[in-house]
């Protein structure tokens, strides 16, 4: 995936569920505010870190 | 690793090599399943924690969202991943799908030969992320004009139905076993898959894939047959179509596992 489009997708998904997240606090669901930022973080790390298939073929 | 007992052709064989190569060597497949269960349970526990009591009419979301996401599922399948478009990013779904997915499986060996392989049937973590998204604005306005509760189901019920296709792809690209056959849904999914991916075939006739109700209702399905017949057929091939229209449309040679980065669903 390009990184142009995992750095928007990064930027869309954080806030929202940085929003989400404070949402929750706010209304007092503190486990699913916390588990709102845990979520945004976890996505965005997941797809920088996942490989592509992208090595050089074989030759053969 | 490759299987031993396959009768797969040597085509299939080179494509499967090949792809396995081009994955990182250090890709995971438990991981990439832990990474897709976490990120979906960890979601509908978020949006479940906002019910607030419940009426019975607002779970009608639940059956809601999950027609809504086979419907989905059917368009994008069937005319995005089977058709080539125009626009890069559609085009490389076509690429990564028919010409990739489809050369890794075909009816002669649908089976993962190891975890390492689950990358060609799994989809990569940004789909969740896409999901999310395109889900947010609907259930949004469910929840703004219909009731709130119903905006948290819709988003839960969309978010379950992309891990329930999940699962019910993976059960049709592993070994066969006793449970497999003799679980409803499952088995009916198994032989519905097991002849798209037949390449006279996969272009026009079972692009369903989580269940074959879109198919039955469009007539794209290769049983004749009822709604609950389609549903729970199991492994049978008792009421196969006879006059179906078999055409060889995919290209003869598959790419090498070339170019971008290869996401094959």
């Amino acid at each position: 995936m390009p990184t142009k489009a995992k750095l928007i997708l990064s930027v869309i998904i954080l806030t929202m569920f940085v929003v989400t997240g404070f949402y929750e606090l706010s209304r007092d669901l503190h486990n699913a505010g916390y588990a709102a930022f845990f979520l945004g973080f976890f996505m965005v790390f997941s797809i920088w870190i996942f490989p592509d298939v992208n090595r050089e073929p074989l030759d053969n | 690793m490759e299987l031993q007992d396959s009768i797969m052709k040597d085509r299939q064989r080179r494509f499967r090599q090949e792809y396995r190569h081009r994955i990182a060597g250090w890709y995971h497949g438990w991981l990439h399943l832990m990474v897709i269960a976490i990120s979906g349970l960890t979601a509908i526990y978020i949006y479940t924690s906002n019910l607030v009591d419940t009426q019975w009419w607002e779970w009608l979301a639940v059956p809601a969202g999950f027609f809504a996401y086979q419907v989905a599922e059917y368009i994008l399948h069937a005319h995005v991943m089977h058709r080539p478009r125009k626009h890069p990013m559609l085009r490389a779904l076509y690429i990564r799908h028919t010409l990739m997915h489809h050369q890794f499986f075909t009816t002669e060996e649908m089976r993962f030969a190891d975890h390492y392989d689950w990358r060609v049937t799994f989809f990569p973590p940004f789909t969740m992320i896409v999901l999310t998204i395109l889900s947010f604005v609907p259930s949004l306005v469910a929840g703004l004009i219909i009731s709130p509760n119903f905006g948290w189901l819709l988003m839960s019920a969309l978010t379950g139905s992309y891990m329930f296709y999940e699962f019910i792809h993976f059960c049709c690209h592993v070994d066969d076993n006793a449970l497999l056959r003799n679980l409803p849904i499952v088995n009916t999914a198994r032989r519905h898959h097991r002849a798209h991916h037949d390449h006279a075939l996969m272009m026009e006739v079972n692009m369903g894939i989580g269940t074959p109700i879109i198919d039955w209702a469009l007539g794209t399905s290769d049983l004749n047959r009822g709604l609950l017949g389609h549903l729970f057929n199991g492994e049978s091939t008792r009421h196969l179509k006879t006059n179906l229209r078999k055409t060889e449309r995919t290209p003869k040679a598959p790419p090498r596992a070339s170019s971008t980065s290869a996401t094959a669903h």
